[in-house]
């Protein structure tokens, strides 16, 4: 697919290095970064492939794309997935969401 | 630059692929995806921290996933799988000649001998660096890494920054990591693809002479093996 994923060559991103960078960096930076990347680890492979879930990401609007922080656009690409494959459908999930978190996902998220 | 752009196939194939599957499967995918779309668009807004926490409920609710299997998932990639694997590699291989030859001729088997192999690192090529080629490591499509050597990917790697300029312009990129390589040093950026993944072998430092192998893998940083800098030197005795 060509789009704004294929960016090698492009002009005008700007630094590469955050400024007082020291070579680490936290493997999260919140919360919702590490439930999102445990999301994806445990249904790869499960429910969908690796092509199609890199492929899902690059589907994504190029303005999304570029403006939403990296595990977002995972968070795009794997609730795209479950719906294009009917494990769940768009009313349901936006049922649930408007519905707000249950106080048992507070527990799970580890931030009750 | 060797590096491979055009050899990357992230699988934009797989849409097409359900042409073979005929017009109404086509059609009736392409309609859920317009709709999968627009309810994600209508909530693109809400907080992700809620999105998140909405998605893992209704697969958990759905039994499609294990919520105690996430904790565990994460661990794995957070505190033990991480750069220190591949210090361990790079820190044997300076040390023994044979283990040097054996992981540039035959990656997998080399590494896989450490304990290290998995995910996102099912065929490594091993980048020696040396006084005349400079090797650095991208992901110009999204983020292809070694995990089981390097863990996941710092935030840089896989920014557009990063993944735009390093191809055009690697000089100035590295001499931002404060890493200035003499006019003469060939470097070389390699784009990683969903099958094969990187693992840069950077130069010994001078005075390691006598250093054993752990003392020699506390020199070797993640963005050395990333190939944005060189090994750390040892502290002067």
């Amino acid at each position: 697919m060509n789009s704004v994923h294929d960016c090698g060559g492009f002009d005008g991103f700007g630094r590469v290095v955050p400024e007082g960078y020291d070579g680490s960096e936290p493997v999260f930076k919140h919360e919702w970064e590490r439930r999102m990347c445990a999301l994806f680890m445990v249904t790869i492979g499960a429910h969908y492939s690796d092509d199609e879930f890199r492929q899902s990401r690059e589907r994504l609007e190029p303005v999304t794309y570029l403006t939403r922080p990296y595990y977002e656009q995972w968070w795009f690409a794997v609730a795209r997935l479950m719906m294009e494959k009917g494990l769940m459908t768009p009313e349901e999930f936006g049922r649930h969401l408007a519905a707000g978190p249950t106080p048992s996902a507070d527990i799970l998220a580890g931030d009750a | 630059m060797a590096g491979q752009h055009d050899d990357h196939d992230h699988g934009d194939h797989s849409h097409n692929d359900h042409a073979h599957d005929g017009h109404d499967h086509d059609h009736f995918h392409r309609i859920h995806s317009q709709e999968a779309d627009a309810l994600l668009m209508s909530i693109a807004d809400i907080e992700i921290s809620a999105r998140v926490k909405a998605l893992e409920e209704l697969l958990t609710q759905k039994g499609l996933i294990d919520p105690s299997a996430l904790d565990a998932v994460v661990d794995l990639y957070e505190n033990q799988i991480g750069p220190k694997n591949g210090a361990r590699v790079i820190a044997r291989a300076w040390a023994d000649p044979a283990y040097k030859a054996w992981l540039l001729a035959d990656p997998n088997a080399a590494i896989a001998d450490l304990g290290f192999a998995g995910a996102q690192g099912e065929n490594m090529v091993a980048l020696e660096n040396t006084a005349d080629v400079h090797n650095v490591v991208v992901c110009t499509l999204c983020s292809c890494y070694p995990w089981p050597v390097l863990g996941l990917p710092p935030v840089w790697y896989k920014s557009m920054p990063y993944r735009t300029r390093i191809v055009r312009d690697p000089r100035s990129v590295l001499a931002e990591f404060g890493t200035v390589l003499p006019a003469t040093t060939e470097i070389r950026v390699w784009d990683s693809n969903s099958e094969v993944r990187y693992l840069v072998v950077p130069r010994r430092p001078e005075g390691t002479e006598g250093l054993d192998e752990a003392a020699l893998a506390a020199l070797v940083s993640r963005d050395s093996m990333i190939g944005v800098t060189e090994a750390l030197s040892p502290e002067p005795a």
